[in-house]
């Protein structure tokens, strides 16, 4: 399930025809057939919603610590919301406190170089300087807490536990990466398809500013 | 005294040399004009750069959003009105003395439109953004807003542009394959490329007409309603001035106006500095000068209409708004526009000032600074006084935005300078027709018959024209 | 939509009342000013600065028409046979406020003629603009009779916050550029912030309809959210000293509101107010345009 699942997000159909100007074309356009064809697999991960398409290739972000979130998530299935605690209830969904990290971590792996890192930042009281991955224009309104409220609260087939499904919509799956990486688009047209889809407002002003 | 068109005994032979001596060897006040028109172009640019990095407040201020670039625009759009009229119209007519005058007046319609196209850009806050008015489609769905008149000027000003540069080249295909034939070099494979093959042939001579005709009633209506749209951005808004029944003719008749102003203006020029004086004669400006007081008089018939509904109409701002345009601020400008536009024209009117050319040349250039008057007069005195009094405030332009329009003048004269040294600024092959018909009528002494209408001829396309002596 | 209906409706089209068509109303904020009331004391201009991110453009940009007094108090002066003689310009007595912001009129001229529809009616019957959308050709400001959109002539980013003062910006707000058209949007980062709270809060009325405000019917969404009266204020209301200033949604027929509109007997759609006693002092800015404003003035009352 796994493998469909990356199949699909990472080549959507419209995100594809963009770039691919060159030979290449041809084979993301079967790539994005084969991705529609699998989308259908997706949609019953996330009862009631369609995922949005759409690829991006960003760049790397060069992060204090490389963090690594796929044993956090993956291996550890720790939820993201557990972390990103801002999500349900703001905007944004915020980064943890390092004082977050130094919970588990003033007990846990502290011989790993990462580690030491990290409380080298906590005993000198400075916060690491992390840098944004995910971001939007200044003039998009964005909220984390109607998304989630719509996907996952609301959502009563969809598990709490299981959240991710939904953050991946929009960050991709963040839970196979060390550090962040964009893999969505997330401009207009991917906000547009999914609003369509899944008959978000679609009025100028809900997210514009 | 000169009397008839055209020389009717003049050698083919010595139309194709005529015409085509104007087309080579720029001598050194070619330059000149050249270098001149770079400069204004090059003031224009700088103040351009001055105002893309800083912003749009150099040239203008609330609450007038627009001025001078919107003005300048309408300016350079009505230029280019005669250049159909007198290449369609005429032509539809069957008025065969705009043959040899109605190339230039071509070019010049496509070259007020390059100009006035670029304004709009200019006047944009946000020109990087400008091509959202187009339609497109794209990842995000969106259109341009339809119902406003600034859309339908994009669609206008874009078909006008296209048409009319088509009609310019179709109309001169005959005539690139005589400058094919005698050209050497670069020009040689231009003039090849350009010429699409036509060697003269019936079949290639009956098709020609047909889609010249074609494309002539397609420019009329095209003209008519470009200027219509124009007025539509005014017409439709809500201000007083501005909303006003009679501006799509009010527009088009300004349009003509000035562009046949601006025809007598460059006729002159040319006939100077290119010794065309055997084909730009003194009759046929005679009859450009009496087609220009026509229009003029249309034109103050309608700007007396304008004044008169709004007098009778007692709605008060627009009332307020007219005495203020006779007494207020701008009364100097609106005066002079009415003197320039109105009172003027009537030198047209005489026989001797018409047939005097330096008088005709100025003339034709203060038509022309009142027919610009005008169009600032139509923009400015609205947003200096509209409804709502905190917002009455005049406003004087600022040099960005001046240089901007004197730059304006130099593009548009450097693509005429460019055109004039690549392209036959004569048509040959239709004087020569006209020279054809002209001669058989002599000889037929029909004169008093045809002299008007004489494409109306029953053996005319017996005979291939253009070949001969080519 | 379907061309059917555009010509049937045509004039109700312009209102964004068409049977069938896409404005499903949310809301309808209003606002009612009393000049009775209003002092000219400016501080909802400078509520209005504070809260949306306005440039200060310094003396000389204002002397051009620079400003971007969103929330702009216009000052007239009687004739000088009310009160004393004229001495000067500025004479002691006589002076009248008249606190003019976005009229948010239902058929605002500005919406047709913006050529990228950056400007629009949104289902809260808000007269929106799109600041990233739009690209300055400036019609709007043109077309409206009450001149009440300003432009950003310069870049004010740098000159009007330097920093620390950048850290006082509003986040809910862009700060718009050079070449931008902007006006007041009756703070609609506080209308977006209480209906996303009430939606949180699952306070939605789940059935649409029809709901009169006076006797123009406007077709209302279903599910939109039920903000209470007062539950937020723009930051012109909420600064005013006198409480010149209401605010509300006119679809509520409880709110402050909509109770003043109609003590007054203002009604919407109309292009002339029925006035059959002089206590109703309620009129509304060049209604005779047909722009029917949203913004109700409840005229002053002074002794001679």
């Amino acid at each position: 399930m796994s493998v469909n699942h990356q199949c699909s997000y990472d080549s959507g159909r419209r995100g594809n025809a963009r770039r691919g100007l060159g030979s290449l074309g041809i084979v993301l356009g079967v790539t994005a057939f084969a991705a529609l064809l699998l989308s259908f697999t997706v949609v019953a991960e996330v009862p009631g919603a369609i995922p949005p398409q759409g690829a991006h290739d960003g760049k790397d972000v060069a992060q204090p610590i490389e963090f690594p979130h796929n044993i956090h998530a993956d291996v550890n299935k720790i939820n993201c919301m557990y972390c990103h605690t801002y999500a349900r209830r703001s905007k944004v969904a915020g980064i943890p406190p390092t004082s977050k990290c130094m919970g588990c971590h003033s007990v846990i792996a502290t011989d790993k170089p990462r580690i030491k890192k990290l409380t080298e930042y906590w005993e000198n009281r400075e916060p690491p300087p992390w840098n944004k991955v995910h971001d939007v224009p200044d003039y998009v309104h964005f909220t984390h807490e109607k998304h989630l409220k719509r996907f996952v609260f609301d959502n009563d087939a969809l598990p709490t536990e299981n959240v991710s499904e939904v953050c991946a919509f929009c960050h991709g799956e963040v839970k196979t990466m060390t550090v962040a990486h964009k893999t969505k688009p997330l401009n207009m047209g991917f906000c547009k398809r999914c609003h369509e889809a899944n008959h978000g407002p679609f009025d100028c002003w809900q997210c514009h500013k | 005294m000169q009397t008839k068109d055209i020389n009717e005994d003049i050698k083919w032979a010595q139309i194709n040399k005529d015409v085509l001596r104007s087309m080579e060897n720029p001598r050194m006040g070619y330059w000149i004009a050249v270098a001149m028109c770079v400069a204004m172009v090059g003031v224009a640019l700088t103040a351009e750069i001055l105002q893309y990095t800083t912003g749009m407040g150099n040239a203008k201020n609330w609450p007038h959003m627009w001025n001078l670039y919107i003005a300048t625009f309408i300016f350079w759009i009505g230029m280019s009105h005669s250049g159909t009229l007198l290449s369609a119209i005429l032509h539809i007519i069957r008025s065969d003395w705009r043959k040899p005058i109605y190339r230039f007046a071509e070019a010049m319609t496509t070259f007020s439109l390059m100009t006035a196209g670029l304004f709009p850009v200019i006047h944009v806050g946000r020109l990087w953004n400008i091509y959202w008015t187009l339609p497109y489609v794209s990842d995000r769905g969106i259109w341009p807003n339809f119902r406003s008149p600034l859309i339908w000027d994009a669609f206008a000003v874009f078909t006008y542009l296209t048409s009319s540069a088509l009609f310019l080249f179709i109309g001169m295909i005959p005539d690139l394959a005589i400058c094919r034939d005698n050209a050497k070099g670069w020009r040689k494979k231009l003039y090849t490329a350009l010429s699409l093959g036509w060697r003269g042939d019936d079949r290639q001579w009956r098709n020609f007409r047909k889609t010249y005709l074609l494309m002539a009633c397609f420019l009329i209506p095209l003209a008519v309603s470009v200027h219509s749209i124009v007025s539509s951005d005014f017409a439709m808004s809500i201000m007083p001035g501005w909303h006003v029944t009679t501006f799509p003719p009010y527009f088009v008749a300004g349009a003509l106006y000035s562009g046949c102003a601006a025809i007598i203006t460059l006729f002159i020029c040319l006939r100077y500095f290119f010794r065309f004086e055997e084909y730009m004669t003194i009759p046929i400006l005679e009859k450009t000068c009496k087609l220009t007081f026509a229009i003029a008089m249309v034109w103050t018939y309608l700007n007396l209409i304008e004044f008169a509904s709004v007098w009778y109409g007692h709605n008060a701002a627009e009332k307020e708004l007219l005495i203020a345009k006779f007494t207020g601020p701008y009364s100097p400008f609106f005066w002079a526009m009415l003197f320039f536009g109105s009172v003027l024209p009537f030198t047209l009117a005489f026989e001797k000032l018409r047939r005097h050319i330096p008088t005709m040349f100025v003339v034709s250039l203060l038509l022309n600074v009142g027919m610009w008057l005008e169009r600032w007069m139509i923009v400015s005195p609205t947003l200096s006084m509209g409804y709502h009094p905190i917002a009455f405030d005049v406003m004087w332009p600022t040099m960005v935005s001046w240089a901007i329009v004197f730059g304006s003048f130099g593009w548009f004269g450097l693509l005429f300078l460019v055109f004039v040294k690549i392209f036959p600024s004569i048509s040959m092959y239709e004087v020569k027709e006209m020279v054809y018909h002209r001669r058989r009528v002599a000889r037929d002494e029909q004169a008093h018959v045809f002299h008007r209408r004489t494409g109306d001829h029953p053996s005319s396309g017996t005979a291939t024209p253009g070949l001969e002596g080519a | 939509m379907s061309l059917r209906n555009l010509l049937e409706n045509w004039g109700d089209y312009r209102k964004g009342r068409e049977q069938g068509g896409h404005h499903k109303y949310e809301h309808m904020w209003g606002m009612a000013i009393d000049l009775n009331l209003c002092i000219g004391c400016n501080a909802c201009s400078v509520a209005c600065y504070a809260e949306n991110n306005l440039a200060v453009v310094g003396k000389e940009k204002f002397e051009k028409g620079h400003a971007l007094h969103w929330m702009r108090v216009e000052r007239y002066w009687d004739e000088p046979n009310l009160g004393e003689a004229r001495v000067s310009e500025y004479q002691v007595h006589g002076a009248s406020f008249v606190p003019t912001n976005c009229q948010n009129c239902n058929a605002a001229t500005c919406e047709p003629v913006c050529p990228v529809a950056a400007t629009y009616h949104t289902p809260d019957g808000l007269n929106a603009q799109v600041y990233n959308r739009c690209i300055g050709s400036r019609y709007c400001s043109n077309n409206c009779p009450y001149r009440l959109r300003y432009f950003n002539f310069w870049s004010y980013y740098e000159s009007s916050w330097p920093a620390p003062l950048h850290m006082q910006l509003n986040p809910d707000l862009t700060v718009r550029d050079k070449g931008v058209m902007e006006k007041c949007t009756f703070c609609v980062q506080r209308i977006r912030a209480a209906k996303d709270k009430a939606k949180m809060e699952n306070r939605v009325v789940a059935e649409g309809g029809v709901v009169n405000v006076g006797d123009q019917p406007f077709k209302v969404a279903p599910g939109r959210a039920k903000v209470q009266d007062m539950e937020f204020q723009t930051a012109c209301q909420q600064t005013c000293p006198t409480s010149a200033i209401s605010f509300g949604d006119m679809l509520n027929p409880d709110s402050q509101v909509s109770k003043l509109w109609r003590s007054h007997q203002v009604e919407l759609g109309k292009t002339s107010q029925k006035k059959p006693n002089p206590e109703l002092r309620g009129y509304r800015l060049l209604e005779e345009l047909n722009t029917d404003p949203r913004v109700m003035f409840l005229e002053r009352v002074r002794e001679v």
